[in-house]
């Protein structure tokens, strides 16, 4: 019994472990990314529509690259590096956009001012742009950290065709426990599961999310900001590397050029720098070739595939039946985060304690509990199941969205209402409504993003090597097209999914949300 | 004349700073405003200034003390006092009218009523014209004008301004100025009594009759300056520059 318990314990360590290292990969390469594409007009018009077809690619649509060129790249640690890449790809995306976006909002007063005191680009990335990005970037983290925990299941059990890798980790020892009839067992993971969510949330994020609060730009006003959970890791950070950290624009005037001293070094440091630029393009010009290698098969993969009788259809049908699951899950989930988020967001008191609830809620990943529901699987339709999974993962993008959006009220807004008594309907009407449509946008797009990427874990249950299902749709396809190691399957569903996704985002959402940020931004 | 419009009674005021910890912002914060006066706060940045507004606005409840309007307790906000916010503080999904038109939701229920008392306030600050435009279309000094209309609407007695001149370009600042020192003086206007919070000496002494200075955090008055020089008052003048310099020597 006591070896059992360990073994948990051991498993929710290694779990834990590949999360936070995916994290932390996924936070580096999103700098990088993120500041090329921020300051860098050609790479920006590659990367961002990359990154957001990428983004709506479910993690399913990674597998073939993981398994085949990780796994058999890499010997020995192949399966835990596809493991942690393919985590990657469930959490890396809105990182690399919340970068961009911090990046390119960073005020053309501080750029002013930093090429003014001469800094060169290692350290305005150090100094601004790093610097600029770690509120955003903080306040990503924990979607990102939830994405990469509800994913885990499909991370630790890799399948593509009649090949399986399976990971030591909580997700395959719940299953374990699970499929031998040792439901104790796998309710206690679950419960330590749960207890892990909650400490790495008020240990390590929202810590996190508090001492990013220190680099925002916008003057505080009379009202210091309120520190709330526990702040004892983020002021340890904040001891040991926060005097690197801070927006130092006077720390410029002490690195303002000596003349003799400054122009020596400039010399070798343009031709390291020419050295660097040189081998960077030698690195990305192989990178591209070999994709364009490697896409051949699956272009190929494809076309095979287009050419089989009745395969367009099944594709769309399967598409249009998810696409109504989709907008099904949305509306459900709306129902209640609308107004909780509104009401949450405007009331401090009890808002934030029904926050940190609500978060701790929201961070504990559905599939975990899809074993579970699976036995009752005999009373409700594994239609219904489908929705339940999907609505569990998908609506706390729209409560937080508001909820932050909300917060941004700047505070004489407030002021105003409250001096001139406006409550009530007016109170809502004027106020509360407008207030929160942007975050109900970028909510609303998120959501959607989610629910889409959720598909392939809720409308195919694959529970002891048998494969409970949806009669049709997107996700049970690349489910089905994996097991049978159908590429083509695999890679057209996928692309088809990515693309439909990405135009309904350029075509209806990107339009609402400039309407909206245009109607309701606070810009002066 | 005897009992002062607005008095503030030893007022205190601290901010928590988690767990229990607490740093003052003002401490047995006095002084009164009688009719027709114009009363400017000055001290170094920091120091409570705004607080101090927002508590006499009924915004903030005070620790200690309290603020009274002609001798009664404010414990809320009043359609008799008023506020300039700093920031001008539009609600930018509105157009200028339905942000004048806020001050009145609680008090002109008739829709109608409403907005031509809004519009008429708008043409009284000089915005004819510009009921329909949206804050993000308007310049820094309309939208100042806006927020001035706003807080006139509702025929206040008492005008907080929490610095705000301090976004304008000079001349503007100095027509609008002129503007609040007319309606102050004109019978037909109700407002009794204008406290401006501001950085600015020059426009202190240009404005007031008199000047409190607050001291450093935990903010108490230092001292109250009057100024007994007549309008307009020119900036140039020796017995001008002589009151600014005095409150210079307080605040330095």
């Amino acid at each position: 019994m006591l070896q059992l318990i360990s073994l948990i314990f051991l498993a929710l360590l290694t779990s834990w472990t590949r999360l936070l290292v995916a994290l932390s990969i996924s936070t580096a390469i999103s700098i990088i990314v993120g500041i090329i594409a921020a300051r860098n007009a050609a790479a920006e018009k590659i990367i961002i529509p990359i990154v957001d077809l990428l983004q709506s690619i479910p993690v399913l649509g990674f597998f073939p690259i993981a398994i085949l060129v990780l796994i058999h790249l890499i010997p020995g640690y192949g399966v835990e590096t596809a493991s942690i890449f393919l985590i990657m790809t469930s959490q890396i995306w809105n990182i690399i956009f919340a970068v961009y976006e911090a990046v390119k909002g960073v005020p053309w007063n501080l750029e002013e001012a930093a090429r003014l005191f001469r800094m060169n680009t290692l350290s305005k990335i150090f100094k601004l742009y790093i610097p600029a990005s770690i509120p955003r970037i903080a306040g990503n983290l924990i979607p990102s950290f939830s994405n990469g925990l509800f994913f885990l299941t499909s991370c630790e059990l890799i399948s593509l065709g009649r090949r399986e890798y399976r990971l030591f980790g909580i997700s395959t020892v719940i299953m374990d426990f699970v499929s031998r009839g040792m439901s104790d067992l796998a309710l206690f993971s679950l419960a330590l599961v749960v207890l892990a969510v909650i400490l790495t949330y008020i240990g390590i994020l929202k810590p996190l999310l508090d001492y990013s609060e220190k680099f925002r730009y916008e003057e505080v006003g009379f009202v210091p900001r309120k520190r709330t959970g526990i702040t004892r890791i983020s002021e340890v950070l904040e001891k040991t590397i926060g005097k690197g950290f801070s927006i130092p624009v006077p720390k410029g005037i002490k690195e303002a050029p000596r003349s003799f001293e400054y122009r020596f070094p400039r010399i070798g440091r343009k031709h390291l720098r020419d050295i660097l630029r040189y081998f960077s393009l030698t690195l990305v010009t192989i990178l591209c070739i070999y994709i364009v290698i490697s896409l051949v098969p699956v272009i190929l993969h494809i076309i095979e595939t287009i050419r089989k009788p009745g395969i367009a259809g099944l594709i769309s049908y399967s598409l249009a039946k998810s696409f109504l699951r989709v907008i099904l899950a949305i509306l459900i989930g709306l129902s209640w985060t609308l107004p909780v988020g509104i009401f949450s967001a405007f009331h401090e008191k009890i808002g934030n304690i029904a926050i940190l609830v609500l978060n701790v809620i929201a961070s504990i990943p559905a599939p975990l509990f899809i074993p579970f529901l699976v036995s009752y699987l005999e009373k409700i339709s594994v239609e219904v199941l489908a929705i339940i999974i999907m609505v569990i993962n998908t609506q706390w993008y729209i409560l937080f969205n508001i909820h932050s959006s909300v917060s941004q009220v700047p505070r004489e807004l407030r002021e105003v209402v409250a001096l001139y008594r406006i409550r009530g309907v007016n109170k809502w009407r004027i106020f509360y409504i407008p207030a929160s449509m942007k975050g109900l946008i970028t909510g609303l797009v998120t959501a959607i993003g989610g629910t889409w990427n959720a598909l392939i874990i809720a409308e195919a249950i694959n529970i002891e090597g048998k494969l409970v299902s949806v009669d049709l749709g997107i996700g049970k396809l690349m489910v089905v097209a994996s097991i049978k190691g159908d590429l083509g399957l695999l890679y057209l569903s996928t692309l088809t999914m990515a693309l439909f996704v990405v135009a309904i985002n350029r075509l209806i959402w990107q339009r609402v949300y400039d309407y909206v940020s245009e109607r309701y931004g606070y810009g002066v | 004349m005897d009992i002062p419009i607005l008095s503030v009674k030893e007022v205190g005021f601290s901010y928590s700073r988690g767990k229990g910890e607490k740093f003052k912002v003002l401490e047995n914060v006095s002084f009164d405003v009688r009719d027709r006066e114009f009363v400017s706060i000055v001290g170094p940045s920091g120091c409570g200034k705004s607080t101090l507004l927002r508590i006499i606005a009924g915004i903030l409840k005070p620790e200690k003390g309290y603020i009274l309007l002609e001798g009664k307790p404010v414990l809320e906000p009043t359609p008799r006092i008023t506020m300039v916010f700093q920031q001008f503080a539009l609600f930018p999904w509105m157009t200028a009218v339905e942000n004048v038109e806020v001050a009145l939701l609680d008090l002109v229920k008739d829709k109608e009523a409403r907005r031509e008392i809004a519009s008429r306030m708008l043409s009284m600050v000089g915005l004819e014209g510009f009921e329909d435009a949206y804050p993000r279309e308007l310049s820094g000094s309309m939208k100042r004008r806006v927020s001035l209309a706003r807080a006139l609407a509702s025929n206040p007695d008492v005008l907080l301004m929490d610095e705000p001149f301090s976004a304008l370009d000079e001349l503007t600042a100095e027509s609008l100025r002129n503007e609040i020192l007319r309606m102050l003086s004109d019978p037909t206007v109700p407002l009794r009594v204008v406290v401006l919070v501001t950085h600015n000496i020059d426009e202190a002494v240009k404005l007031s009759n008199r000047v409190i200075i607050l001291s450093r955090r935990p903010a108490r008055v230092l001292t109250e300056i009057s100024i007994d020089l007549p309008h307009p008052r020119n900036p140039r003048s020796l017995e001008f520059e002589e009151y600014v310099d005095k409150i210079f020597k307080y605040l330095s």
